[in-house]
């Protein structure tokens, strides 16, 4: 668990960062959003101390970061950031392997998790290892700086939009298999974005950062449904608002006993999903589909529009 | 601003009154022997000097901007390469020795060190003229070409003034280089500032070796501040220096 | 076969090369002088050679300037105009040998404005065929490394001797020798000694903001100087450490030789190594840099395995710059006592003859274009990006 307490930072007469207190669960993805200069990429700088703050502490399982050596901290934590900040320099294999090489592992050990991570974020070893940065395409890039974050595996990763070069097919892939891998591994994950879909898709829970301060911090559902100041409705999009909810919420939601005509919706269909095929096929009630293949049940579309707005 | 006005004043005042400077440079002359340079008028060889670099890098910058201009037109770009590798040769000859080079081709006096200097002039003002041209941003001419601009109006409202900065600049370093390398010219009797120079070394006066030299390196540090301001005013609006 | 390596157009440039190498055949070739210091007598080649020899010389230079002109393929065209250089310089001995032998015992045979013009416009067609090959920096190395053992070659044969150039030069063997190392010293030693004050001082102008001004400004300043005066100059401190430290007295240090033209290049070598190290680090993207810190490299590790690699593309460009610059200023250190190629230079001034001039102007001209190939392979060898 990590637990940021009163975190602030100025530069010079600027005020960067104001009096921000946030806990991030073990194993979770915390998605920090606001528009650019709101102060997100210095309140994740100060937990690996690449930016020292002024006042308040930042305790990871209890223990204050200023009392681990700076070195040690951040080695302990995985980075990504936009530009991949790869090492042009050196191969792909030396880079995914740095950290490990830092902290002294031996060097079958570091090949062997170079090769494992390697694998794990789909990169070739063999053909893509020897090679260098700047031969890599934009994607394969950003997971060679994934793989690295991940080397000596972190008990946390920051990143600071990570998939910000992406194209947005490319993006769609590479935030899937984000969210495969930390569930994989359990990593608990903060990720600063300005986009509030990109927040949506990962968080588990999102922190809302505006003018240095933290505007609201909650679940997904808890922020589109009762958006605190009038920045969060904003960054939602306020003709967006409903169908953002509906994203979030599984068929299961709006589920009533019954059958109804028409191909069936999977189980793990969100009501977003169920109120797009009503649009476009005029239906009124649509079959889920269980697990199994059996029909689960019926939604409705007054069922889903009283889950969006929140009615129980 | 205020450090090169003084400067320029300095030279001024030595040049007008050097026998004002008789108590500063008095310990380094040889017991009894000249202080001030007294077989020509330091005026006078400043005059030269500065004439002598200027008659040199007048055709030197006209041709190597004519040069930069006619490689750089479209249907050209095969000659970028040699263009290219011209220049790279040419800057490591060293301006010494293209001085010495020029004496048994032209003899004794001005001539070879005013051949030396333009040939020398030519590379660093073709080499910065080329980068300022081909710098100019494709999208900024396809615009200018698509505005209906023709070839001789986008060159002169279009590329030139882009790339003015830049052809400055050339010119200032072969302007400071010639300045320095036309004392050379006293050897093979050319008059500059390198004869009290030379004179100084042969008395072991050092003396005059400390006028001719700060003389010539104020000359250097007017000519490179001048040629500092006029590319600051030349540089595009929107590139200005925030100072 | 020749119709597929010969190009449909002429190029207009190698045209215009090949137009001005028959303008070149007409100039005086080679000059006779009765002394080392008498006046030149141009020499035509109608001058010198028998009608019928003319005739083939001229057919034979026709032929070749036409497939310069001509032919496709840019290899071809090096090879054939190395060939035609080595020609050239072939044929100014060929022609001297008679020539010096029927003016008498002191007279001397130099090549003449026809056949400089000639091998300059020649040299210009091998640079233009060359680039067209796009060598890479090995390549060009290897490409000068041939060349240069080819004109050794040349010079080892007695074909070139008859030239006033190579008297001079068998006239002072021995002191030619010790001149050039005298300059490889003075050129080599002012260089690593800026290397190893020239990368720290550029490392802290990087670090510090607010050193990089002054100390770059002051260091501009001393560029400005004149090598001559600069050399002058450093007389003053050296002489007055000689007289009052009797220990840099007894290393040798003294106000006149090789220690002040030391302290001179090593002062101007200041300037491009400092400022090249400095942009380097600079160059550095921001991005890896906190990558770097992020991922726990600390200050040494980050400044050793990142931001120096990252730089040295920059650094050697720096270094490049002031090996070539002082081969060349070396030259003038002769001023002052130091030796050095500029020995032969400033005599030759002084008697005003030409041939021992261009006997210590060439060497530092080989060597710095030597030197310039040999950074350009270095920096080529240093991984990462191509840039």
């Amino acid at each position: 668990m990590i637990e940021i307490d009163g975190l602030s930072k100025n530069f010079g007469a600027e005020r960067a960062v104001a009096d921000v207190s946030l806990r991030l669960e073990t194993g979770t993805i915390t998605a920090v959003v606001g528009t650019s200069g709101s102060g997100k990429s210095t309140l994740m700088r100060m937990i690996n101390r690449l930016i020292e703050p002024d006042a308040g502490t930042v305790r990871i399982d209890g223990v204050d970061t200023r009392e681990i050596p700076l070195t040690e901290l951040r080695r302990s934590i995985g980075y990504v950031i936009q530009d991949h900040g790869l090492f042009p320099h050196w191969s792909v294999a030396r880079n995914i392997g740095a950290v490990p090489a830092l902290l002294g592992w031996p060097r079958e050990e570091i090949a062997a998790r170079v090769e494992e991570l390697m694998r794990l974020l789909r990169l070739d070893p063999e053909r893509l290892g020897p090679r260098y940065p700047h031969e890599l395409s934009g994607g394969q890039a950003q997971r060679v700086g994934v793989a690295r974050a991940l080397a000596a595996r972190p008990r946390m990763m920051l990143m600071d939009e990570p998939f910000g070069a992406l194209d947005p097919v490319i993006r769609q892939e590479a935030r899937a298999e984000l969210v495969a891998i930390q569930r994989a591994l359990g990593a608990t994950i903060l990720i600063v974005t300005h986009d509030m879909a990109e927040a949506m898709a990962l968080g588990d829970q999102i922190a809302v950062m505006d003018g240095g301060r933290l505007a609201q911090a909650g679940t997904p559902a808890e922020i589109v449904l009762r958006p605190a100041t009038p920045l969060v409705r904003a960054l939602i999009g306020e003709s967006e608002r409903g169908f953002r909810h509906l994203a979030l919420l599984p068929v299961a939601a709006a589920l009533t006993p019954g059958a109804a005509e028409g191909e069936a919706l999977p189980a793990g269909a969100t009501l977003a999903d169920a109120l797009s095929r009503m649009i476009w096929t005029g239906a009124r009630r649509l079959p889920v589909a269980a697990a199994d293949g059996h029909g689960a049940g019926v939604v409705a579309l007054e069922d889903i529009l009283a889950a969006g707005r929140g009615a129980p | 601003m205020k450090g090169t006005l003084a400067l320029a004043l300095l030279v001024a005042a030595f040049l007008a009154f050097p026998e004002a400077f008789v108590p500063v440079l008095r310990p380094f002359a040889p017991e009894g022997g000249p202080v001030i340079y007294d077989r020509a008028s330091l005026a006078g060889l400043t005059a030269a000097h500065v004439g002598l670099v200027a008659l040199a890098l007048l055709p030197s910058a006209l041709i190597a901007l004519g040069l930069a201009i006619w490689v750089t037109r479209p249907g050209r770009a095969h000659l970028l390469p040699l263009a290219r590798a011209v220049v790279n040769f040419g800057q490591t000859l060293p301006p010494v020795a293209v001085l010495a080079l020029c004496v048994p081709v032209f003899g004794f006096g001005a001539v070879p060190t005013l051949v030396a200097l333009f040939l020398y002039g030519l590379l660093p003002i073709f080499e910065s003229s080329l980068a300022g041209l081909s710098g100019v941003p494709a999208p900024t001419l396809t615009a200018a070409t698509a505005m209906g601009l023709t070839p001789a109006r986008r060159l002169l409202q279009v590329e030139l003034p882009l790339a003015a900065p830049l052809i400055l600049e050339g010119t200032r370093l072969s302007a400071v280089i010639a300045l320095s390398t036309a004392t050379i010219g006293s050897t093979v009797a050319a008059r500059t500032l390198g004869e009290v120079i030379i004179a100084g070394l042969n008395v072991m006066n050092l003396a005059f070796v400390l006028q001719g030299g700060l003389l010539t390196a104020a000359l250097a540090l007017l000519i490179h501040a001048g040629f500092g301001a006029l590319a600051e005013a030349a540089r595009p609006p929107g590139a200005r220096s925030s100072r | 076969m020749i119709g597929s390596l010969a190009a449909s157009r002429p190029d207009g440039a190698r045209l215009a090369l090949g137009l001005g190498c028959l303008g070149a055949l007409a100039l005086p070739f080679v000059s006779v002088r009765a002394s080392r210091i008498g006046a030149p007598e141009p020499r035509t080649l109608v001058e010198i050679l028998p009608p019928g020899r003319l005739l083939a010389v001229l057919a034979l230079s026709a032929a070749v300037l036409l497939a310069l002109v001509l032919l496709r393929a840019p290899w071809a065209r090096v090879l054939l105009s190395l060939l035609a250089l080595a020609g050239v310089l072939a044929g100014i001995g060929l022609a001297a040998g008679p020539l010096a032998a029927e003016a008498g015992p002191y007279a001397r045979v130099a090549p003449g404005a026809g056949a400089w013009t000639l091998l300059a416009l020649l040299a210009l067609f091998f640079t233009e065929a060359a680039s067209r090959l796009a060598l890479g920096p090995a390549a060009r190395l290897g490409l000068g490394l041939v060349i240069l053992a080819g004109l050794a070659a040349l010079l080892a044969s007695d074909l070139l001797a008859p030239l006033s150039i190579m008297v001079e030069y068998r006239n002072r063997a021995a002191s030619f020798r010790s001149e050039a190392a005298q300059h490889l010293l003075l050129a080599g030693g002012s260089f690593a000694a800026a290397m190893v004050v020239g990368v720290p001082l550029g490392l802290l102008a990087a670090r510090r903001a607010r050193l990089a001004p002054p100390l770059l400004g002051a260091l501009t300043a001393i560029q400005t100087v004149p090598s001559m005066a600069m050399f002058g100059l450093m007389i003053l401190p050296l002489g007055w450490l000689a007289a009052h430290a009797p220990p840099a007295a007894a290393l040798g240090i003294r106000g006149i030789g090789a220690a002040p033209a030391l302290l001179a290049l090593f002062l101007y070598a200041l300037l491009p190594i400092v400022g090249h190290t400095r942009e380097g680090l600079r160059g550095v993207p921001g991005a890896i840099l906190e990558s770097a810190d992020a991922m726990g490299l600390d200050a040494r590790q980050r400044l050793w395995r990142v931001e120096i690699p990252l730089a040295l593309p920059v650094l050697l460009t720096g270094a490049r710059i002031v090996l070539v610059q002082n081969i060349g200023l070396a030259t003038v250190g002769a001023l002052i006592g130091a030796g050095g190629f500029g020995v032969f230079v400033f005599q030759g001034l002084g008697q005003t003859a030409a041939d021992l001039v261009l006997l210590g102007a060439l060497p530092p001209v080989a060597l710095a274009m030597l030197a310039a190939l040999l950074m350009d392979a270095l920096i080529a060898c240093v991984p990462g990006p191509a840039r």
